[in-house]
Parts: structure tokens; C-alpha cells; sequence
């Protein structure tokens, strides 16, 4: 025994697992009966604190399937990544092959009236946005090439809309939006937000049952940035699938509850690690999720994303991929807020 | 050293923060170390460490000290946990649910876990002895040599009687004895310990 611990004190971790299991056993006990636990040679899956993560009976796992980062059709733009990391994809992909932005759905937004993302879900004549910094780098090529994007987000809230800006991003909203015009959309970019639960073990069936649709259905297989295509991003497991899905909701103004369910049910993703002093490659420093996204004897590629201490909004994500090259990609969140729909 | 328990008192820590915490801060330790001694991944020792918590306060009703200790009792679970984690990571990881005590570690824990598991790498190295074992008897020579249990308590910890498994600890230790010729250090070790044991 430690002289610490000794001495009636207890480690960091140490500490901070009795303080959980503190309260859970001050928590109202499941009706689920406990597992035994009991002396014996039979080995037994040991029972759970809160959210469980127990796949449904009866569904399989989506099949896995070699990304496409771009897959045009209907007169629309289908970025295929994780989260916001498709935005500056838009952008120069549309470019690239030829989609003008008359293809796309046109909206009229009118100028911000809020200055923040508030608790709650945003009306049926409002819209969230987010105002990002998005980059991309090299290891040859150390210069980091940025663009600045905005992201849309309309009722019903299962979509997710692109638009390019000038660059870089302006610190005030209203000189970031030269138009309105909305470049592209993803139809199936999370799950409708009015039919999560913000209980985190009801939560983790929803997600986990979302991700049973597969990386494509959701769009998350491969990473782009506005310049090009950085890599066929294998999230393609259905922890990964997870993990993009609880990235791209807690992007939303989400209620308080349906956030700290969030943050619940994405530490609860298996290979995803919970770190509380790390500074990203985009110099963001709060708590960061990280993925551990694929890895070989001597390469390891990660997807993070961070949110703001205390608050737990939204402060940007990244990814880095350990090829010869060194790709890597992050975005920050300039602003974001709710404007009103015309 | 061991402290008797008291059925009242392991039963209530699934109720009672006083005895949650007394239980905790004497068994921590142990748990840790003994999760150290079958896995180097820091990760793995925090989630499996989290688990055997739970899983000792979701059964603590069912704890019968007349069976064996608290720590020979946490021992048992500890040991599921292990063969169900690595069932698991042959499987699939990322399909099953976990408790996920990693989340609850920053860097600082790391280190410290990492240290931890660097202590008991001679404790690893004593149970890559008994790899030539049969599984039955290198379980129990594991708890006994290498974690220290008594014989009785590691006979509760594997479900079965005293009096078996000192006959299998004593097939163990013979069969042991054939192979000191290779591995005379870890070999040694354990033998003293087994025979201190009884």
C-alpha cells in the first residue's frame, strides 16, 4: 500500500472511481436483476454502472465498407466524414466536380439575432449555425491551409447544411455571412434530436441502434477538407460510427440533460479515451474525446474532438493520421447561434 | 493483511457510503495490483478496476464470508473480469458494454498505473512460468504464489473445496518441480511462496 494511500488519500483516479461509485449507489437501483458475483470458477461479464452499452439482440453490425468521399447525386453534394470535418470538403469538392451552387437548395437566412447557442432545441423558424475554422496539414507540408466554413442546422434537425465564406473566419458573425446561400446538404447527418432520451443508458440503445445503419447511412467514412480528400477515414466500426454520432450531437444546442447524457454515452464507447488537460493540434484545450481510429505496429491514426470545460459546448474536433505524409485536421468553432428562418 | 469480514458490513456497501468507502480504501490497492500483474495496458487495469467495484456492489448481498475473504472474494470477481476482458478483446472490443473506468483517467494516473504495472513485472513473469500448467492448477497456483492468497481463500475464489485444492496445489507444485531446471528463478519464487502458503 501506497503512503498516500495509506495516509486515508487516494490517487486521481483512484478517487475520482469511488466518487462514481459513490453515486451509484446513491442512485436508485435498476430493476434489472444484479449478475451473480459470487465465488465460483464461471467466468461472468460483471455487471454495469449506468449506460450499459449492449447491442440489441437480433441486430448485426453494419457491414464494413471502403469509404467514397464524395458521392454526387439529385443535384446535391454528399460529403462523406465525420461531423463538421466534411465542411471545407463541400466547399472544393463542389468546385471540383462541377456542382454550381444553384444545384444545391437555395436559403434565405436573415441576419443573426443570437449571439450564442442556447439550451434548448432551436424553434421550427430557427436555425443553428456554426461559424468554423477548419485545417488541414501536412507533415511535408507544415504550412496549414485554412478555410473558413459555416454549418447549418434546420429544423427537423437532421440535416446539415454547408456554406463557404471568405477566409479567414471574422470574429463577428455579421461580416461572415456574405450570403446565405447553402452550398450543399447531408440528409442523414445524426438522428433526430426530439427522439433521444437524455437518460444515458436509454441514450446508448438510440445511439447504438443508430450506428447499426452503418458509417455511409450517416456519412461518416471518410475525411475531407476543402482542399482535398485527406483520407478514407476508417470509421467505419460501430464504435466509430458511435463516436461521430455523439460528436455531431453534441455540436447541437442540446438541452443540458441530453449534453451530460452525451458526454456519458461517449465515454462509454469502447477505444474512446476521456482526457481533461490535453491541447489539440488547433491549440484547443478542454476535455477532449479521442478515438483511437485505426493503429499498426508503428502508425496510429485518432479522432478527437473537445469540448469547453464545466459547459461541455462544443469547442472543435480534429483528426491526425500517421501516414508518410502526416495528414492532419481540425476544426474550431468561431461562433455559433441561432438565427431566425424568412 | 487480511481483514475477516463481516457479512453485514460487505453487504452494505452496496447501501452505505461509509462502508462502500472503508471496503474501497482497503482492497483498491490489491485489486489494482492484481489486475497489474495479468495485463500492461493502464486502460485495461482502469476499466477492469472499475468493473470489479461495480460487480462487488451489484452481488454484495451474495458475499458468504464463510467461504473466504473480502479480497479472496474480489480475487474471484477480479479473475472473471480478466478471462471475460480477454474473451471480449478476442471477440470484438468494440461490441460489448464496459463500465469504461478509463475515461476517468488523465495523465497523471497514467504514469502512476503505469509504474504500477512496471512493479509487478516479476509477478507476470512467475505466471508466465506456470504457462505449462494445467489450466485448473495454474489458477490456483497463480492466486496462491502470485497473489498471496491463502490456500483456502483461493480455493473460494476458484469454486471449489480446501481439501481439493491443496491436492491440486500439490499436483501444481510437483509438476512445477519438473520444470525447474528451465526457469529456476521464477520457479524458486513461486515454490517458497506456495510452500509458505500452507
Amino acid at each position: 500500500m501506497t503512503s498516500r494511500q495509506s495516509a486515508g488519500q487516494l490517487g486521481g483516479f483512484e478517487q475520482r472511481l469511488l466518487n462514481e461509485l459513490m453515486q451509484m449507489i446513491a442512485e436508485p437501483r435498476q430493476a434489472t436483476a444484479p449478475p451473480s458475483a459470487q465465488y465460483g470458477s464461471t467466468p461472468q461479464v460483471p455487471a454495469q454502472h449506468g449506460p450499459r452499452w449492449q447491442r440489441p439482440a437480433g441486430r448485426r453490425r453494419a457491414p464494413r465498407r471502403r469509404a467514397t468521399a464524395v458521392r454526387p447525386g439529385h443535384g446535391r453534394i454528399r460529403v462523406a466524414l465525420t461531423a463538421s470535418l466534411a465542411a471545407a470538403a463541400v466547399t472544393a469538392v463542389a468546385v471540383a466536380i462541377g456542382v454550381a451552387e444553384h444545384d444545391a437548395p437555395a436559403k434565405t437566412q436573415a441576419p443573426p439575432e443570437t449571439t450564442s447557442a442556447g439550451p434548448g432545441f432551436p424553434a421550427a423558424n430557427q436555425a443553428f449555425y456554426q461559424v468554423v475554422n477548419v485545417g488541414a496539414q501536412l507533415r511535408t507540408d507544415p504550412g496549414i491551409r485554412s478555410a473558413c466554413e459555416i454549418l447549418w442546422y434546420y429544423t427537423p434537425l437532421t440535416g446539415r447544411y454547408f456554406q463557404s465564406v471568405a477566409e479567414p473566419c471574422a470574429a463577428n458573425p455579421q461580416r461572415t455571412f456574405p450570403g446565405w446561400a447553402v452550398l450543399a446538404a447531408d440528409g442523414h447527418g445524426f438522428p433526430a434530436l426530439p427522439t433521444l432520451s437524455d437518460r444515458p443508458v436509454t441514450l446508448l440503445g438510440q445511439l447504438s441502434r443508430a450506428a447499426d445503419r452503418g458509417a455511409r447511412y450517416w456519412g461518416v467514412q471518410s475525411v475531407s477538407t476543402g482542399r482535398q480528400t485527406i483520407a478514407d477515414l476508417p470509421l467505419t466500426t460501430h464504435a466509430a460510427v458511435m463516436f461521430a454520432l455523439v460528436e455531431r450531437l453534441l455540436e447541437m444546442p442540446v438541452s443540458h440533460a441530453l449534453r451530460d447524457a452525451l458526454c456519458q454515452v461517449g465515454g462509454q464507447i469502447p477505444g474512446v479515451g476521456v482526457h481533461q488537460r490535453v491541447r489539440d493540434i488547433a491549440g484547443l484545450r478542454g476535455v477532449t474525446f479521442r478515438l483511437l481510429v485505426a493503429a499498426t505496429q508503428s502508425t496510429a491514426d485518432f479522432a478527437w474532438f473537445v469540448l469547453a470545460p464545466g459547459s461541455h459546448q462544443f469547442l472543435g474536433l480534429g483528426f491526425v493520421q500517421r501516414t508518410r505524409d502526416g495528414r492532419s485536421y481540425s476544426m474550431t468553432v468561431v461562433h455559433s447561434g441561432l438565427v431566425r428562418e424568412n | 493483511m487480511h481483514m475477516r469480514p463481516s457479512r453485514a458490513g460487505s453487504s452494505r456497501i452496496a447501501t452505505d457510503p461509509a462502508a462502500l468507502d472503508a471496503f474501497y480504501r482497503q482492497h483498491i490497492e490489491a485489486v489494482t495490483r492484481f489486475l497489474a500483474r495479468r495485463t500492461t495496458d493502464p486502460f485495461a487495469v482502469a476499466d477492469m478496476t472499475a468493473e470489479v467495484f461495480v460487480a462487488a456492489i451489484r452481488s454484495a448481498a451474495e458475499f458468504e464470508p464463510g467461504l473466504g475473504s473480502e479480497r479472496a472474494w474480489l480475487y474471484g470477481i477480479a479473475r472473471n473480469i480478466v478471462a471475460s476482458e480477454r474473451r471480449r478483446a478476442a471477440r470484438e472490443r468494440d461490441a460489448v458494454s464496459r463500465f469504461a473506468g478509463r475515461r476517468l483517467l488523465d495523465d497523471d494516473d497514467i504514469g502512476r498505473m503505469e509504474a504500477r504495472i512496471d512493479a509487478e513485472a516479476e509477478a507476470r513473469e512467475a505466471r508466465a512460468a506456470l504457462a505449462g500448467l494445467a489450466d485448473d492448477e495454474r489458477a490456483l497456483l497463480e492466486l496462491v504464489a502470485v497473489d498471496g492468497l491463502a490456500v483456502k481463500d483461493a480455493a473460494a475464489a476458484l469454486g471449489i473445496k480446501p481439501g481439493t485444492a491443496r491436492v491440486r496445489l500439490h499436483r501444481a507444485r510437483r509438476a512445477l518441480g519438473q520444470q525447474r531446471p528451465q526457469q529456476p528463478g521464477v520457479e524458486q519464487m513461486t515454490v517458497t511462496t506456495v510452500r509458505g502458503q500452507q
